[in-house]
């Protein structure tokens, strides 16, 4: 086990890199123009650019190993570049963004599983009953309403109508408080440094502004969860081990407990991985309806403008984080169930 | 075909099954229910003038026009058979490639299972919605580029799917079996082991197809899907977007902007669903036992 | 310790619920919420609107402009743009003729002298000196950063001979220095050298006034100093150079030269900091996200009602929508499809048909189109799969499609509710006094005259070939995609042959093409930097201008022939009549030559909560100008 883990860790830095040279090798698809624009924005400001100038600056028009090699070695000294998208430098800009959908994240992944797979195992259990009609219905009309579409409704709904939760991160307040020199922000993450200062009107305040956008947000993923935790507790509900419990006399609850829900959790824990990735993906669209300022929303207008450091510095980040993710479920899929060799 | 029997037999797969059919008559039949405005570009939503301010359902625009004056319902009729076409052909295509990347992967072993799962890994380390968008913006938009995107960034999933199923019948007896009386190793893994391994794949598959429409339409709400005014029911949602809070005291005052569109997009997810469901209780192996 | 906070929980929920009513929310704060990216806090250095309103508030300069009020109670235009109207600011009295404050001598220059205020205190805590006038200006030329604004001082004050510093080096110092990209490495002597032959620009009299002196007459001088204008915006000396900046001595400026090559703001050193005269101070900036004022007690004049001012900005418009029903926003953009969704909200007032000052947006034909690896134009041949290069060289061609456009389907269905009006360029309508508004001058939707001038086009060969291209638009605006698209159906609707195919594209793409000429028509536009018509004619209608340089080499030769003797005669004058009879004649010469698209323009309107008042209006402003603005229900 153990030297299977060092193996997978020795090849993550390749698999990172892999990922790199793809993206970079799709940007060449740009012309220097192309990936230059991410610079002028502004039409004013187009009077007076010598494009031939810049383009010798930036090096856009340099072989494309040359650039790469550039970057790298700017990687290694630590200087991840300017994001355009961001108006800050590409380091500056996961410090300040990601708290933001770390938070979110944090906050939406107990709900999502505890929920999803609850939900899937009360499903499975009383299969084919109205309940888990309802259920599976529920799950998947919760699931192909596209995000926004939730999202605005909630808003128009819970904020519009209500007053309650309210769009962005913090109110006027909270926010005036977080930014001055009472509040030491520890983490970046608003409640988890609202309970570090012992200030409680800046934790409700900021609850209040994650309600919606961590509902919506586990919506989509409650139904993909509920759904393979379901199908996988059926199989593992007609199991002869299951069969053999229940004549056996065990209580159903035990059966359930103690039997059923350890192997159905083989698929569970694969799709968690996937999860993963869809709540990233997920958080594209919340930040940008919520008006959250979080990495999803940042890598999304990278890629609409072609901000090529922001772009190459998110991959890095997300490659890193996947990786780990994938690594730690093959793991935890070899130890749930030996049949798998990790040959 | 007996499977095809127990799917109907089954109610909800019926449901599910029925569904699709109606989809697939709208698909065939778009030419009839909705002409097309401009006979060389059947895909493109006429527009009733340019402004911006929906209206609602009226005999000319029997589900209303969309922001820009798109007509809904020819949207959604042609978009039904943009629905298929994207759906059918990133499913086939992604599983088609994750089928033979997994197979060849578990089968062989070793190193050759190494680099192809970390060659994966270099995929899946890829953000699915950020990588789709680049590709998008680069190549252009455009539905065969969406297409594109959505296959190279989600034949992953197979390739896992079916390596670890085999994985795990590589161990099971009729095959060690067979491996005994000597089959060779191509035909083991065509006759025995694919044949069985699949059905997950195809019930992923299912699921994908709604998923697929799912995601074209968050590509679209990104602004990285088809183009403008292309009849596809994400680009129609999306429409949806500034006018989904109404007018003041009148908050519903757009809801077909959104129903519509939204009905038709649920319904084609729920009944691949079903169908999937259904499918997936009929075809496991070891269920088959039990009934 | 968990029911504290959830009774809290409670609480607050109960309180905002039931927070319905009119009351007035947050009456000491001003929230404004909008989309536009800050890009800089050096006013040498910013040319964007969104960062000039951050200067418009927190920095000012010599002089200012006459304002009206729009807000829920009154529409008062009272505002000018004539220089005649400036009002003195920084400085005590506004330079005229007639005071003897601006001086024209017989070899042609003219000066300009400003006595200067005292008792003017900065945020940091420095007082207004008039060296810190001629400093700011010294360091704006000095900087003249690539893509930037300087070229609006550098161009007066060298008498119409130079736009660039590297230019004035170069001649200077007769040497080459790659557009600027050598200045780096000028000596100390040659730096000396040159910041002598700028430093006459600029100077301060005996008696502790700033005097400017242009080699030339420049009509339009002061009002491109006036509050409004970013670049003219007065820093405090001794504060920039503890910043990091230029030490104000003649042979170290080099170094502060053209910062990031124009393109990386952050290399400037006023780039996140900022050190003004005005009303409100700068509390906090968090780039594209939100940008917080303080009010500055120790203002010169009566300090500002409001105490913070908060400007989010918030790219999803729902969320607009919804914070600014609720009242938990103030001041809210509105793009003018959407104008619906707001007007007869409660407590919501909308203020429509207000003069605007801009020619966005304007369709530009390409002559000589680049056919390099151009898939815009078909087989690049006279047939009917394509289009030859020299499309629209022909003046038929484009009058054809001057022609074909449907002016007032434009204005009814895309700009809606907000309503707009017919112009001819190059001169905007808002400059009465150069508008020649003669309804010839206007092309109408005719599809008969647009037949006729397309059997006339290229020798009536293209009626019977027919013709291919597409049209790109930039996406992301609805109303550019329409402008295609208008064209496109007139222009099919003439003859079977005849092909357009419209396609939307990012900015990214939209630039590429735009620079290399490859786009046969391209539609952007342009705001006023201050405002006279010469800051209008240069980028439409003169072989260097920002637009027209793009327009293809047959065009730029005619703009250089006939336009840019013009453009630099109306500026030889300061009679205004001299220069209006020019500006007609360009007008006139348009018309025929027909070498852009003239778009209807929008009308203007502001779109604010009931209780805001003294909303300052004047249609050169970038923003909103908190000083004149409070709470209350009148």
């Amino acid at each position: 086990m153990l030297t299977y883990i060092i193996r997978r860790l020795l090849v993550l830095p390749i698999v990172v890199l892999g990922c790199i040279v793809l993206v970079f090798s799709v940007m060449q698809l740009l012309t220097p123009y192309q990936r230059l624009s991410v610079y002028c924005s502004n039409p004013a400001e187009l009077k007076n650019v010598d494009f031939e100038i810049l383009i010798e600056r930036y090096g856009l028009n340099d072989p494309i190993y040359k650039q790469f090699a550039d970057w790298f070695m700017e990687i290694l000294r630590g200087e991840l570049g300017w994001s355009e998208s961001a108006s800050r430098p590409v380091s500056g800009a996961f410090k300040r963004f990601m708290p933001v959908s770390a938070e979110l994240a944090l906050w939406s992944a107990l709900p999502l599983v505890l929920g999803g797979v609850w939900l899937g195992s009360l499903s499975a259990v009383k299969h084919n009953k109205p309940l888990d009609h309802i259920m599976r219905i529920f799950a998947i009309t919760g699931w192909s309403l596209p995000t926004f579409v939730a999202g605005l409704l909630g808003l128009f709904l819970f904020y519009g109508i209500l007053g309650w939760f309210p769009p962005g991160q913090l109110g006027l307040e909270a926010s005036a408080i977080v930014r001055s020199s009472v509040f030491a922000s520890y983490t970046g993450i608003i409640t988890l440094d609202a309970v570090l200062n012992w200030n409680w009107f800046v934790f409700a305040d900021a609850l209040r502004h994650l309600i919606l956008p961590v509902f919506v947000l586990s919506l989509v993923s409650w139904a993909m969860l509920l759904r393979v935790t379901r199908a996988s507790m059926l199989e593992t509900l007609r199991q002869d081990y299951v069969t053999t419990a229940r004549a056996k006399g065990l209580e159903e609850r035990v059966v359930i407990k103690k039997h059923a829900r350890r192997n159905a959790l083989i698929p569970v824990v694969t799709i968690a991985g996937v999860t993963v990735a869809f709540l990233f993906n997920g958080l594209v669209i919340t930040e940008t309806i919520f008006d959250f300022h979080g990495l999803g929303r940042w890598a999304a207008r990278a890629a609409q403008t072609f901000d090529l450091p922001a772009l190459l510095g998110y991959l890095l980040f997300n490659g890193v984080l996947i990786v780990f993710a994938n690594l730690i479920v093959d793991i935890m899929y070899a130890y749930i169930d030996p049949r798998v060799r990790l040959g | 075909m007996t499977t095809f029997i127990k799917l109907i037999k089954n109610p909800l797969g019926l449901i599910g099954l029925t569904l699709l059919i109606f989809f697939i008559v709208v698909g065939i039949l778009a030419p009839v229910l909705a002409p097309p405005a401009w006979q060389n570009e059947p895909y493109r939503i006429p527009r009733d003038g340019y402004s911006s301010t929906p209206k609602p359902p009226s005999p000319e625009h029997p589900f209303g026009t969309a922001e820009g004056q798109y007509d809904i319902y020819y949207g959604l009729i042609w978009g039904t058979r943009t629905a298929w076409t994207v759906s059918l052909v990133v499913v086939v295509l992604s599983a088609f490639i994750g089928i033979t990347i997994g197979t060849i992967a578990a089968f062989y072993g070793g190193i050759l299972d190494e680099i192809l799962m970390r060659i994966t890994d270099i995929f899946y380390a890829f953000p699915f919605l950020v990588g789709a968008m680049v590709l998008t913006t680069i190549l252009g938009r455009g539905l065969g580029n969406v297409m594109i995107a959505l296959i190279a960034l989600g034949w992953m999933g197979y390739a896992r799917l079916i390596r670890a199923d085999i994985l795990q019948i590589r161990e099971v007896e009729y095959v060690q079996a067979a491996r005994a009386i000597g089959a060779s190793s191509l035909r083991l893994m065509l006759r025995h082991m694919l044949p069985n391994a699949i059905w997950p794949v195809v019930v992923q598959g299912t699921m994908s197809m709604g998923s697929i429409v799912i995601t074209a339409a968050a590509l679209s709400f990104l602004g990285v899907g088809a183009p403008l005014g292309y009849a596809d029911w994400g680009q129609l949602i999306s429409y949806a977007r500034n006018w989904i809070l109404g007018l003041h005291g009148n908050p519903l005052a757009y809801w077909y902007v959104i129903i519509y569109p939204s009905i038709a997009i649920t319904l084609f997810c729920l009944s691949w669903n079903l169908v999937g469901d259904a499918l997936r209780d009929i075809l496991d192996p070891r269920l088959r036992g039990t009934q | 310790m968990k029911k504290i906070w959830l009774v809290g929980l409670v609480f607050v929920f109960v309180l905002s619920t039931l927070a319905l009513g009119q009351e007035i929310h947050n009456p000491d704060t001003i929230v404004r919420i909008e989309y536009g990216t800050v890009n800089t806090l050096d006013p040498a250095y910013s040319y964007d609107t969104a960062s000039g309103a951050v200067m418009f508030n927190v920095m000012e300069n010599l002089v200012m402009w006459p304002m009206g009020t729009v807000d829920g109670d009154e529409t008062d235009l009272s505002y000018s743009l004539a220089t005649g109207d400036l009002l003195p600011m920084l400085a005590t009295v506004v330079p005229t003729v007639d005071n003897g404050l601006i001086v024209n001598y017989p070899d042609g220059s003219v000066t300009y002298q400003f006595p200067i205020r005292t008792g003017v205190e900065f945020h940091a805590g420095g007082t207004l000196t008039p060296e810190d006038v001629e400093y700011t200006f010294e360091r704006a030329i000095l900087q003249d950063r690539d893509g930037g604004p300087i070229w609006m001082y550098i161009e007066p004050l060298s008498g119409q001979e130079y736009w660039r510093l590297y230019q004035v080096v170069e001649a200077v110092l007769g040497i080459d220095t790659n557009k600027g990209e050598t200045i780096k490495d000028l000596t100390p002597e040659q730096q000396a050298q040159v910041y002598a032959a700028i430093a006459s620009w600029v100077e301060i009299t005996p008696t502790g006034d700033v005097v400017f002196t242009l080699d030339a007459s420049y009509p339009p001088f002061l009002t491109i100093l006036a509050h409004a204008a970013g670049w003219g915006a007065i820093l405090d000396k001794e504060w920039v150079i503890e910043q990091g900046g230029w030490d104000g001595e003649a042979d170290t400026w080099a170094a502060w030269y053209n910062p990031g090559g124009g393109q990386a703001a952050e290399e400037s050193e006023l780039y996140d900091v900022m050190n003004g005269t005005g009303p409100y101070m700068l509390d906090h900036w968090d780039p594209g996200i939100e940008i917080v004022y303080e009010r500055f007690d120790g203002y010169w004049r009566e300090p500002a009602a409001i105490k913070t001012v908060v400007d989010k900005k918030i790219q999803e418009w729902s969320d607009r929508l919804l914070l600014f029903g609720r009242g938990d926003a103030d001041i809210c953009s509105v793009d003018p499809q959407y104008l619906p969704q707001v007007m007869g909200q409660p407590g919501i007032v909308t203020t429509l048909n207000l003069p605007t000052l801009g020619l966005n947006p304007a369709g530009f034909f390409t002559s000589d189109i680049n056919l390099e690896g151009n898939d815009l134009v078909g087989s690049g041949t006279l047939a009917e799969d394509g289009i030859p290069s020299e499309f629209f060289n022909d003046v038929h061609m484009r009058k054809a499609f001057a022609y074909a456009f449907e002016y007032q389907t434009y204005i009814d269905d895309v700009l809606g509710v907000a309503g707009g009006y017919r112009t001819h360029g190059p001169v905007p309508k808002a400059f009465g006094w150069a508008y020649d508004d003669r309804p010839e001058l206007y092309y109408t939707f005719d599809i008969e005259k647009a037949t006729e001038e397309m059997k006339l086009a290229h020798g009536g060969e293209v009626w019977d070939t027919g013709f291919t291209f597409t049209l790109l638009y930039n996406e992301g605006n609805q109303g550019r995609r329409v402008i295609a698209e208008i064209l496109e159906k007139n222009i099919e609707s003439m003859n079977p042959k005849f092909h357009i195919d419209v396609r939307g594209v990012p900015w990214a793409s939209y630039l590429d093409r735009m620079v290399t000429e490859q786009m046969p028509l391209f539609v952007i536009g342009w705001l006023a930097d201050f405002p006279d018509p010469h800051n209008f004619v240069v980028p439409f209608a003169h072989s260097t201008g920002t637009f027209s340089g793009w327009q293809g080499s047959t065009l730029v030769a005619m703009f250089a022939e006939k336009y840019d003797p013009l453009t630099s005669a109306a500026m030889a004058t300061a009679v205004q009549a001299e220069r209006a009879a020019i500006y007609y004649q360009i007008e006139q010469m348009s018309y025929d030559d027909c070498y852009d698209l003239w778009l209807p323009q929008v009308n203007g309107y502001r779109v604010m909560r009931d209780w805001v008042q003294g909303y300052a209006f004047n249609p050169l402003f970038p923003d909103v100008y908190y000083y004149s603005v409070y709470k209350a229900y009148e």
